[in-house]
């Protein structure tokens, strides 16, 4: 039972993780930066990936990771590596919800007015700088996690 | 930090890259069946070519790596344990079939589909079915069933062979399934 929700947490990572890096791959095709309709398909596709891949890789990610933890009767109080991961976790969630999903959103609709001409391309530029930086710090912050959860540091607690 | 966690970090790292590379194409192909519009088709074919060469295949290279790797640090024999054989077997069949037939594929596709987009071709069955062949179909929509099924034998780690085999059996049909209805479900105005 626990291997099967620790396969599902893998997978899990794999479509929250690797869908960001297919965003941030997707804002390198050339003419993306330049090209309103370019700027539009790349958007849509990012869009498309948020809806199938991050969020549901991000609900699987917590839910396995909360049975993994209440089923494996983990003192998360006494492992502090594993508190660690939780908090990265949160925090990654937190991230994306508060901010990252709605700017993707907005991003989206705003690279369809500048691709109907109503806005400009500096308007797009703009607010992809805000997503850049949050999504920088869930790159950051998944990579931590994701240290934390293969090293299992001790962090000056008891180790199992 | 020990080899073994190094080596672990490193194939954990692998699957990330290669499954979101492999996921991602996944939906840059849907996007293509589910587009009318050629330009939005052209581009899906760049999408799909880009996420191959940027994170499958560093991916798949970081995984193979450090897999061997592990196998020697962990001392296990390449034919001993039934979900070894699956992980690396299936990953071999990925890694030559995603090299070979899955690249003539998607450069074709990538060159049919960007030589309508210059004519201002409409998006025809036709055009639709010369850029995306069965084959090419058959090649992506295999990709993440047999995937889930090499992540499932590093994890779960079944002990026999009929696991893995009835594992494999499973992805197969999964990709059939998956090879019959997207293309057809995505089609623009299918319900």
């Amino acid at each position: 039972m626990l291997k099967s929700v620790k396969a599902l947490h893998l997978i899990g990572v794999v479509m929250f993780f690797g869908s960001i890096l297919g965003h941030i791959t997707a804002g390198l095709v050339p003419g993306v930066q330049d090209d309103p309709q370019t700027a539009l398909i790349a958007r849509q596709t990012i869009g498309a990936a948020t809806t199938y891949l991050t969020v549901p890789g991000l609900v699987l990610l917590l839910v396995t990771g909360i049975v993994m933890i209440a089923k494996g009767r983990l003192p998360i109080l006494k492992l502090r590596w594993l508190m660690l991961h939780a908090i990265f976790g949160l925090l990654i969630a937190l991230n994306a919800a508060v901010v990252l999903y709605p700017v993707g959103q907005e991003l989206l609709d705003l690279a369809a007015l500048v691709a109907a001409g109503a806005q400009p391309m500096d308007r797009l530029h703009a607010l992809e700088g805000r997503e850049a930086a949050f999504g920088a710090a869930n790159v950051l912050l998944c990579v931590a996690a994701l240290v934390v959860a293969t090293i299992k540091p001790g962090l000056g607690n008891r180790q199992s | 930090m020990d080899t073994y966690t190094l080596l672990k970090f490193g194939h954990i790292a692998g699957f990330i890259l290669l499954g979101g590379g492999l996921l991602a194409v996944f939906v840059s192909e849907l996007q293509a069946y589910r587009t009318g519009d050629t330009k939005v088709f052209a581009e899906a074919a760049r999408y799909t070519a880009l996420f191959y060469d940027s994170l499958a295949i560093p991916g798949a290279l970081l995984v193979g790596t450090t897999g061997v790797f592990l196998v020697f640090d962990l001392g296990l024999g390449f034919f001993e344990e039934p979900w070894l054989v699956g992980m690396w077997g299936l990953f071999l069949f990925e890694f030559i079939e995603g090299n070979t037939v899955t690249r003539v594929q998607f450069r074709e596709s990538l060159r049919r589909s960007q030589e309508a987009l210059v004519a201002s071709d409409p998006l025809t069955a036709d055009l639709r079915k010369e850029a995306r062949s069965l084959i090419n179909q058959i090649t992506h929509f295999l990709d993440i069933p047999l995937f889930t099924v090499i992540v499932y034998c590093g994890t779960v780690r079944p002990e026999t062979w009929t696991h893995v085999l009835v594992a494999t059996c499973i992805a197969i049909g999964a990709a059939v399934l998956l090879t019959i209805l997207v293309p057809r479900l995505a089609r623009p105005g299918a319900s």
